[in-house]
């Protein structure tokens, strides 16, 4: 019996708070507060404000508004009328609940801007990511590096001077290195040669077994009627 | 029976494994291969060599994206930076309207682009980010 009754309000429990598929926030406060620093750096070389808008909206009754941040500093939208020239990333997701049939999505995706010639989703696209890239499991890292590449885009459009590049000066933390190795490189570049060697080899598996199969069946025929291939 | 065309795919399959075995994927040769050598750095964390590009870095750096895909990537204000098994690849601007390549090996790397992939691609026991505004003084 309380096996049973642990089991409904499992049920009960699933039904009313379902689990939604992305977190909230989508970028962290410490990511937001160094983005937001990086943007408040790049609005002082270049003259221009940058920020992030992502409305979101979840449909499983989780938290949901519109996530911000801009040069003016984390959790504040870009306020316009205090910028002469402003470029923000702006998008709409929309989250489901586990249990729906429909998927999440994204209901809106551009850049914002006065800018003559503004950066472009395209643009971001040549750097690896696009809308999709917000339904992710990495959505925080593409809302950090399509906000945080925006200076670079408009300087390269000659519409402001570059951030410099900046190497440290003295030598990092020692225990600071680099993590979780990537996988080989090869295997990124040429991935499609192994599925080719492994269609082949199936392919190869398939010929084989026919023969096999076809040799059985000519003994047995061989043999006389009532015999059986085994 | 078995096909005769059968040993004809067994050809080709090996023709495929093997060539697909020499097939280059190192993004070294691939900068080396297609970018202006301009010097070598040398620090106690490693070599650094540095290349030039005509292009701005986020075409050069979509550029050597798509001849060799990195593991991760970091696109930011101050240039784009790829993650390879070995080797990291810092594409800035280089003053000109072109980019300053810098291929790292992966030690060198974190410690040279610190600042951009610090948190992201390894540990970070940095001092923590408050947000500070911009103005004079204002950098990292």
């Amino acid at each position: 019996m309380p096996r049973l009754v642990a089991t409904l309000l499992a049920v009960i429990a699933l039904l009313c708070f379902p689990a939604t598929s992305a977190a909230v926030p989508i970028v962290e406060q410490a990511d937001a507060d160094e983005l937001a620093q990086a943007l408040a750096e790049a609005t002082d070389e270049q003259d221009v404000c940058y920020g992030w808008e992502v409305q979101v909206q979840d449909e499983s009754g989780g938290p949901g508004g519109l996530e911000a941040g801009s040069s003016q500093g984390p959790g504040r939208p870009l306020d316009r009328a205090g910028c002469r020239r402003y470029a923000v990333l702006q998008a709409g997701v929309v989250y489901t609940s586990e249990t729906s049939e429909s998927e999440d999505s994204v209901s809106s995706f551009g850049i914002d801007s006065n800018l003559p010639r503004p950066p472009t989703t395209g643009q971001l696209a040549e750097l690896g990511y696009d809308e999709r890239s917000l339904l992710s499991e990495d959505d925080d890292q593409a809302v950090i590096d399509m906000t945080g590449v925006l200076p670079l885009l408009v300087a390269e459009a000659g519409l402001a001077p570059y951030v410099p590049f900046e190497a440290p000066t003295e030598p990092i933390p020692p225990a600071d290195r680099p993590t979780d190795s990537p996988s080989s490189d090869w295997w990124r570049a040429y991935w499609w040669v192994a599925a080719l060697g492994a269609l082949g080899a199936g392919l190869l598996v398939l010929v084989a077994g026919a023969g096999v199969m076809s040799v059985l069946r000519g003994r047995a025929a061989a043999r006389g009627p009532g015999s059986r291939v085994s | 029976m078995i096909p005769r065309w059968s040993s004809a795919l067994v050809v080709v399959l090996a023709t495929v494994l093997l060539a697909g075995c020499g097939l280059d994927a190192s993004v070294r040769n691939h900068v080396r291969d297609n970018y202006r050598f301009e010097r070598e750095e040398r620090t106690r964390e490693g070599r650094s060599l540095v290349y030039r590009s005509d292009q701005p870095p986020t075409r050069t750096a979509a550029e050597i994206a798509g001849a060799r895909p990195p593991a991760d990537r970091r696109n930011t204000a101050s240039g784009v930076f790829l993650r390879y098994s070995k080797d990291f690849v810092g594409v800035v601007p280089d003053g000109r309207g072109g980019s300053r390549i810098m291929v790292d090996d992966e030690r060198r790397g974190y410690s040279h682009f610190y600042p951009y992939v610090g948190g992201f691609w390894g540990t970070y026991s940095g001092p923590g980010e408050s947000f500070r505004g911009g103005g004079p003084g204002g950098g990292k």
